[in-house]
Formats: structure tokens, C-alpha cells, sequence
């Protein structure tokens, strides 16, 4: 076996390989569907059967969700939806604008303070958030910002710069200098170059770098569950944990709403992966 | 080159001095300034006040209230205390004095304080030492009376001394003898430096919070006797010589930074726009993650106060020393014990350093299959003539797509005793169910939670491992196995020999990676296990969370933290000297 070539692979061998990869993505669906059928099933999380399909089909789980009111009148599951995208765009915004702009100078120009800077972005990815935490509370409060949108967006798209970056750093670094030469000839500007030049040319670094704001502030809710005490401003993931973290356990719900969660950041994954390795590499790797 | 390094050494040793000798001058005469003054006008509402009140009233009374205030001060009666011609005391203790010393004669400092006080006519002081004082206040009815009364001005004492200092930048110098330029040479005086500040701050606010409590409870005890006392105490901000020393501290390392101020600022005149560039995220980023970082190292030397909870209480090293106990003992606060189910333990362990193990061992555990798994899966996708490549793929990526707290919490529901599908598989196949998430002093229930913890943190994390790999092996040019072939080489030779050498470098950096982030994955554990049983399978992470969140105890929280922050500094500079990943960024 071990001298045969690949081209000599034998069916038994094929077959294998396929059975084995089928098993394995099967165990790795399963959780995932396992959901899927909760948020469709009358049972939820309650069946005992390892089928995964639903034994009552019903959309009430959905409907539950979508409809629920506060005492007040207002759509919960809305509210809080509106509440997480407001957060993530804005994260994302700020988040690309900031990190863009200093890797763009970080990578092109040598100035004093630059090692520092990027030693600096570097040595914060090692701060434990649970040290910050109290301090940026208090920080928060004199602000005002508890219990705002704005003070999350803040704190997101501060904490994801020093990784992105690196990361963009890394991608602009590869594009060649070349380019910005030709185009100071033809008496582009600095701010045109980085614009017309470098910003398309890094589509894809800067595309992960968005998807990995969003990211950071659609899923994330420590922080959130620790500076939003007021249930109209919690984010998607502090209300979705509370549907499993209270004694009663509303599986159904938890299920529905996962899934509503789970697609638009699955979708901007898949639509990005191809950039994902690469752009993680580059700037971890590279430099 | 030669030079450069030398002036890099003794600016470390300079700033190291400038760092021991300046926090601990600024902190122990701001503490001594602002609570002197304090403490004198304290001992003169008390003495006036002891001078004042009938004997009887004040022995059964007043006496027992001033020490039950402050334990550690001595009141003494001093009666007939006028000088003679020559300037000698007849003078005569006659009332009780609080350490015993009834009927004798005062010592002659004493005695000529009292006859200082009774030529004065109604009060003086001395200072005892560096932390006490003595004032006499004579009784207006009997102008021969007198009361001393000696307390003491604990703050002057309370800082660390000089030595520790002293050893703290004897370190850093050594640290910059043996390497100048290593970060953690630039990193630490400047972290420590800021630290000491805002522990400064803190302090000087505590003294105030303290003395304005005393006294508040002596305008009480006072209040019934006619005699009111109140400190003038301001809260202003931080003291001056802070001030004052952070200043400099941040003008010596700036301007050692960046090699030269001259040359900074010529940059900024030459290429502004290149700071505009920059200002933006430095600034986000020194405001809202720095100064939180900053102020997070100067809380771990605090805990809440006693009286009152909100009001934190420097604490010194304490913080510290609970959390790096070593002694377990049973039933201890800082002690885990395993025991069996008829209640006999059999094992105990102190906390931090069991919760310690469990996270390089949850670390380790999990890279370990993520890199097993992943690089094995990409080695069968990688076969040439696999079809359905592109869908295994796809579908085994799934789970990095999805949000990682809801993975935790699916999972957390698959190993639910009566509902989970982890049981029900386990029943098909006619095994009995495991309460995998239970709590328990058996070593049983660790065993299971973090089995729990593990199972779902490989799921979680083996398709970032599999999609580097999988680059990895496909940027390995297929000449390279063609020219293996034709050598004969077997298929053991080539994976030996090409494979594993060619996606090292792709790998290496992605499992220092995956390892910092298992070391801090804080929602698996969170949100499955919960750190049952009672805490033990707890990483770092969320133990410090644990403190935060559920015990409020912020200053603990802190000094957990910065030990994480410590443990991950040395791994990655460990790491970096492997790699260079980083050198090679910076040039």
C-alpha cells in the first residue's frame, strides 16, 4: 500500500476515504441540524429521538419569537435586532476607517514611533479584557455611554484595530511600491494614492478586515451583558443567552433565534472565507 | 550601534532609579502632607476635648470611645505641671494613664511639653517620630492640668520602603544589560511607572476617604460634649508630585522611545499627513484600551474597603499573595478538594495553581486535536482524484462559521442529562447515561465537564486548523513529489521528507496562534461547563471573570488578570524568539 501511486488507487481505497469523510461531516452537522430541527419541532430540545427530522412541524417557535412584546408594546426580537446591526455597521465602520488609515501609514512611510506603534498594537492583543473591564465601565459611566449603542460601538471597534491592523498591514505590504511610484510621476497625491490605489488593490484584506468587525461585534456579549443593564438596549447575543441561562429553559427560542443570528454572519463567511486564511496568514505570518 | 546600546542602558538604569526613588517620595510625602496636617488638628479637638470634659465623665466615657476610634493612642494626665525658677517639672501623673502607668513622674520630654503648654496657655504638640504625635491641651478650669495625648499618623509608614524599589530597577537595568531592546525592557518601567500613578491616585483618595470617616465619627462622639472637629479634607484631584513625577516619567521614556524628540519632531514637520494617518486609531486605541489596561494594574493593588464597599482600600502586594497561595488546606477558601462519594477526600490542591495545570492542559489538549484533526482531514482532501472536494470542504467549515457562544450553548444542551443527544447516542449503542455536566466532589465530574468543555472546543476549532493546512499543502508545487517519484521515493519518504518540512512554516504561526486564543477561549468554558464543579474546571480566563462578575471583588479580578497578562507576555516572547515572526514585521 504505502508504495502504490496515487493514480493506482484502488475503489476500496476511494471508498474508504469517502465513507470516512462522509462520518466525519456528519458529526460535524449534526449540532447544527440538531438545531435546525429544534427551532422547527413542537418537542424543541425536549425529543429524545436522534432522528433530525422535526416529529411535530410547526413554526410557532418562530412566530414566538418574532412577535413577542415588551410591556411597553414595542417587538422585542426587533428591537434587538435593530439594536446589534446598528452596533456591528457602526463597529465595522469606524473599525475599517481607523485601522486602514494607520496600517497604510504603518506599512508605507518609516517615521519615528513606528515600531513602537505596532509593538504597541501587538503587546494590547495580550491584555485580558477582564482587566479592562471595571476601568472602561468607569470610563463609560463619566462618558455617560452606559446603557448606549455608542459606547459599545466604541469599545468594539477600538479593541479589534491593533488585529486589523496587523492584518491589513501585512496585505499592503505585499502590494508593490512600484505602483505608487508611477502615480506620484503622473502627480497623484498621497491621499489619492492611498485611495485610488491601495484601498481597491486590498479589496480583499479589507473585506476580511470588515468581516472580522462585524464579527467581533455581532457575537460578543460579555461586554455587552456587562455595560447594557437596560433590556432595550441588550444586543442579540445577551438576549439569546438569557433564553438558556434563566432556570426556565426556552429551547425553542433559543434555536429560532440562533438561526436568524447565525445566517447573515455565515453568509459574510462563506462569501469571505477564500480571503480568510490569506488574510490571516499574511499578517501573522508575513508581516 | 556600540554607543546606541549604551545610552538605551543607562537610560533603563535611570529610569529605573527615577522610578523607584520618585513613586515612592511622591506617594510617601503626599500621603505624609495631606494626613498630617489632618492627624494634628485631630489631636488637638481630642486633647481640647479630654482637657475640657469632667474627670469622671471622661474616664467612664470619652476614654473608651477615643480608643475604641483609635486603638493605638495613649492619654495622659499630667496635674501641677508649672515649671519652677529653674525651668524643672514638680509635675505628677496623677489620673489613669491608658497603658498603666499611674503615679509616675513624666518623662522629662513630657514634663516640658507640659510646662511649654501651660506657659502658653492652651495647647502644643511635639512630634514623637515618624508616625506619632503628641498634644497637650490644658484644662480651662484648672490651669494646671494638662492632657497629653499621643496618636498615631499611620499613613507616613504604610508604603512598601525604598528597598523594593531599589530591587525593582536593579531587575530592569539587568533586564536592559541583557538585552536592550527586548520589548519587555521598553514595556514594564513604562507599565509599572503608570501603574504606580494611578495607584498613587488611589491611595491619596483612600487616606482622604479614611480620614474623612474618622472624623465624622468624632464630630459625633464630640458632638454630645459641646466640641465639634472636622478635617478640611479636599478631594483635589491627584496630588502634585504625582503629577509632577508622571510627567517626567513620560517625558524620560518618550523621549527614549523614540530615540530622540529632536527627530520626532522633524518628522512631524516633514511628513504630517503620515501622523494623520495614524493619530486616529492610536488615539481610539491609548483611550480605550491602554488607559482601562493601565488603570486595570493599578486596581490589582486595591481591595474594597471594609466599611464601605464601593470605596476601594489600598492593599499593597494582598491581592497577590491570596491569589498565589500555596497552602491547601481543607475546606479552604483557596483550595479545591476531590472526595470520594462516602464524603473521604482524597485530594486537595491550592486553587490558582490547579486552575493553572487545567488551563495548559486544556491548551494543549485542544491544539493537539485541532492541529490531529485538521491536518489530517486536509491531508485527505488534498488526495488529487477526490471528488466532492469543494462540498467537504464547504461543509466542514461549518462550525468556524458559526457564532462561537452559540456552539457553547448547543452544546451545553447535547450533554443535558435526560434531553441531551450525547446520552441518547450513548443509550443506542447501550450505554448507560453520564451526567456529564453535573456537580460533584468526585474527581468523576471534573473529569466529565471538562470532557464536555474539550469536545466542544474541537468542534469549535479543528476547520481553522484543516483550511491553513490545506493552503499549506496546496502551495506545495507538485514538481517536488513528481521528482520524489522518479528518486523512488515511498510514500512515507515523501510526507517525511517534502509534506511536513513545507508546511511548517504555515503552521507554526498558526498554532502559536490557536494556542493564545485556547488559552483565552472564555465562552466554551463559560457557557458550557460554567466552570462545575464548584469552579474546577475553570480556565484562567474565566476564573478572573468569576471574580469579577460573580464575587464583585474588582481588585482580585485585576491581579488574576495581570497575572494571565504576564504568563502570555512570557509565552510570546518565548514563541517570538522561535519564530522572528515579528522581527521581520518591524523592519
Amino acid at each position: 500500500m504505502m508504495s502504490t501511486s496515487p493514480r493506482k488507487e484502488g475503489f476500496l481505497v476511494t471508498l474508504l476515504t469517502h465513507l470516512f469523510l462522509f462520518s466525519v461531516t456528519l458529526l460535524t452537522l449534526y449540532p447544527v441540524l440538531g438545531v435546525i430541527k429544534s427551532a422547527f419541532d413542537e418537542q424543541a430540545g425536549l425529543s429524545t429521538s436522534l432522528s433530525l427530522l422535526p416529529e411535530a412541524f410547526t413554526f410557532a417557535h418562530f412566530e414566538n419569537l418574532l412577535w413577542e412584546r415588551s410591556a411597553d408594546g414595542t417587538l422585542i426580537f426587533a428591537q434587538h435586532l435593530w439594536n446589534s446591526l446598528i452596533v456591528s455597521i457602526a463597529t465595522t465602520i469606524v473599525g475599517i476607517f481607523l485601522a486602514c488609515t494607520a496600517a497604510y501609514a504603518f506599512s508605507r512611510f518609516q517615521f519615528t514611533g513606528r515600531k513602537t506603534g505596532l509593538m504597541g498594537f501587538l503587546i494590547s492583543q495580550m491584555f485580558p479584557g477582564v482587566l479592562t473591564l471595571a476601568p472602561l465601565f468607569v470610563l463609560l459611566n463619566e462618558m455617560g455611554l452606559i446603557n448606549q449603542l455608542m459606547g459599545l460601538i466604541l469599545v468594539y471597534s477600538t479593541t479589534a484595530i491593533p488585529f486589523c491592523v496587523w492584518m491589513l498591514k501585512g496585505y499592503f505590504d505585499t502590494i508593490p511600491a512600484d505602483l505608487e511610484e508611477s502615480a506620484v510621476m503622473d502627480g497623484a497625491s498621497q491621499f489619492t494614492i492611498f485611495w485610488r490605489i491601495i484601498l481597491p488593490l486590498s479589496a480583499p484584506a479589507v473585506a476580511v478586515t470588515a468581516l472580522f468587525s462585524f464579527m467581533t461585534a455581532w457575537n460578543e456579549f460579555i461586554l455587552a451583558s456587562v455595560f447594557m443593564s437596560d433590556a432595550a438596549s441588550y444586543t442579540l447575543p445577551v438576549k439569546i443567552n438569557s433564553y438558556v441561562n434563566n432556570e426556565e429553559i426556552r429551547w425553542g427560542l433559543f434555536a429560532a433565534s440562533s438561526i436568524l443570528v447565525s445566517l447573515p454572519v455565515m453568509g459574510l463567511f462563506y462569501g469571505l472565507q477564500k480571503y480568510l486564511v490569506g488574510g490571516l496568514t499574511a499578517g501573522a505570518v508575513k508581516g | 550601534m556600540k554607543s546606541n546600546e549604551a545610552s538605551r542602558l543607562i537610560a533603563v538604569a535611570l529610569l529605573s532609579a527615577c522610578l523607584g526613588l520618585g513613586a515612592h517620595s511622591a506617594i510617601r510625602s503626599t500621603a505624609t502632607q495631606t494626613t498630617d496636617a489632618a492627624h494634628w488638628e485631630l489631636g488637638n479637638a481630642v486633647a481640647i476635648g479630654l482637657a475640657s470634659c469632667e474627670q469622671e465623665k471622661c474616664e467612664d466615657e470619652m476614654i473608651p470611645k477615643v480608643l475604641d476610634l483609635l486603638p493605638e493612642a495613649r492619654i495622659t494626665w499630667v496635674e501641677d505641671g508649672t515649671a519652677d525658677e529653674f525651668g524643672i517639672s514638680r509635675g505628677q501623673v496623677i489620673a489613669r494613664d491608658t497603658l498603666g502607668d499611674t503615679g509616675k513622674a513624666p518623662s522629662p520630654e513630657l514634663a516640658e511639653d507640659v510646662n511649654a503648654t501651660t506657659s502658653q496657655g492652651i495647647s502644643s504638640g511635639r512630634r514623637l517620630g515618624d508616625d506619632r504625635i503628641r498634644v497637650l491641651a490644658v484644662d480651662p478650669g484648672n490651669k494646671n492640668r494638662v492632657v497629653a495625648f499621643e496618636l498615631d499618623t499611620p499613613f507616613r509608614s504604610t508604603m512598601p520602603g525604598g528597598w523594593a524599589w531599589a530591587l525593582a530597577g536593579g531587575i530592569f537595568a539587568l533586564l536592559a544589560w541583557r538585552k536592550p531592546s527586548a520589548p519587555m525592557v521598553r514595556a514594564i518601567p513604562m507599565l509599572s511607572g503608570i501603574g504606580l500613578i494611578a495607584a498613587g491616585y488611589f491611595f491619596h483618595q483612600d487616606m482622604l476617604h479614611n480620614l474623612q470617616e474618622t472624623s465624622s465619627a468624632f464630630s459625633a462622639l464630640f458632638g454630645e460634649h459641646g466640641l465639634s472637629w472636622n478635617a478640611k479634607l479636599e478631594a483635589n484631584g491627584l496630588p502634585f508630585e504625582t503629577v509632577v513625577f508622571g510627567i517626567l516619567l513620560g517625558a524620560a521614556l518618550g523621549s527614549w522611545w523614540v530615540n530622540s524628540m529632536e527627530q520626532f519632531v522633524d518628522d512631524l514637520r516633514h511628513q504630517p499627513t503620515v501622523y494623520a494617518y495614524v493619530t486616529p486609531a492610536v488615539l481610539a486605541t491609548v483611550i480605550l484600551v491602554f488607559v482601562p489596561f493601565m488603570a486595570g494594574i493599578g486596581l490589582a493593588f486595591f481591595h474594597a474597603g471594609p466599611g464601605d464597599p464601593s470605596k476601594y482600600v489600598f492593599a499593597g502586594m494582598s491581592n497577590f499573595g491570596e491569589l498565589l497561595q500555596w497552602e491547601a488546606m481543607e475546606g479552604g477558601a483557596n483550595t479545591f478538594q476531590f472526595a470520594s462519594s462516602s464524603g473521604e477526600t482524597y485530594f486537595t490542591a491550592p486553587k490558582f495553581y490547579f486552575t493553572l495545570v487545567v488551563t495548559i492542559l486544556w491548551t494543549l489538549f485542544n491544539v493537539a486535536l485541532h492541529l490531529g484533526i485538521g491536518l489530517g482531514l486536509a491531508l485527505l482532501l488534498n488526495r488529487p482524484n477526490l471528488r466532492f472536494k469543494k462540498l467537504y470542504r464547504v461543509l466542514l467549515i461549518v462550525p468556524w462559521a458559526v457564532p462561537s457562544y452559540i456552539t457553547a450553548l448547543t452544546w451545553r444542551m447535547m450533554f443535558h442529562t435526560e434531553y441531551g443527544t450525547v446520552n441518547h447516542v450513548m443509550a443506542a449503542v447501550g450505554m448507560s447515561p453520564v451526567d456529564w455536566l453535573g456537580s460533584g466532589e468526585s474527581f468523576g465530574y471534573f473529569a466529565s465537564n471538562f470532557a464536555a468543555n474539550l469536545a466542544t472546543n474541537t468542534w469549535l476549532g479543528f476547520p481553522f486548523m484543516m483550511v491553513v493546512s490545506l493552503g499549506a499543502l496546496q502551495s506545495i508545487p507538485a514538481e517536488l513529489y513528481e521528482a520524489a517519484s522518479i528518486d523512488g521515493a515511498s510514500r512515507r519518504q515523501k510526507f517525511k521528507f517534502i509534506t511536513l518540512p513545507l508546511l511548517k512554516p504555515a503552521l507554526l504561526p498558526a498554532v502559536l496562534l490557536g494556542s493564545i486564543w485556547t488559552f483565552n477561549m472564555f465562552n466554551v468554558v463559560y457557557l458550557v461547563s460554567r466552570g462545575a464543579p464548584f469552579g474546577k474546571t475553570n480556565i484562567l480566563i474565566t476564573e478572573a471573570f468569576r471574580y469579577f462578575n460573580a464575587d464583585k471583588n474588582y481588585g482580585m479580578a485585576a491581579a488574576y488578570s495581570v497575572v494571565i497578562f504576564l504568563i502570555l507576555l512570557g509565552y510570546a516572547s518565548v514563541t517570538n524568539r522561535v519564530t522572528k515572526a515579528t522581527e521581520g514585521a518591524l523592519k
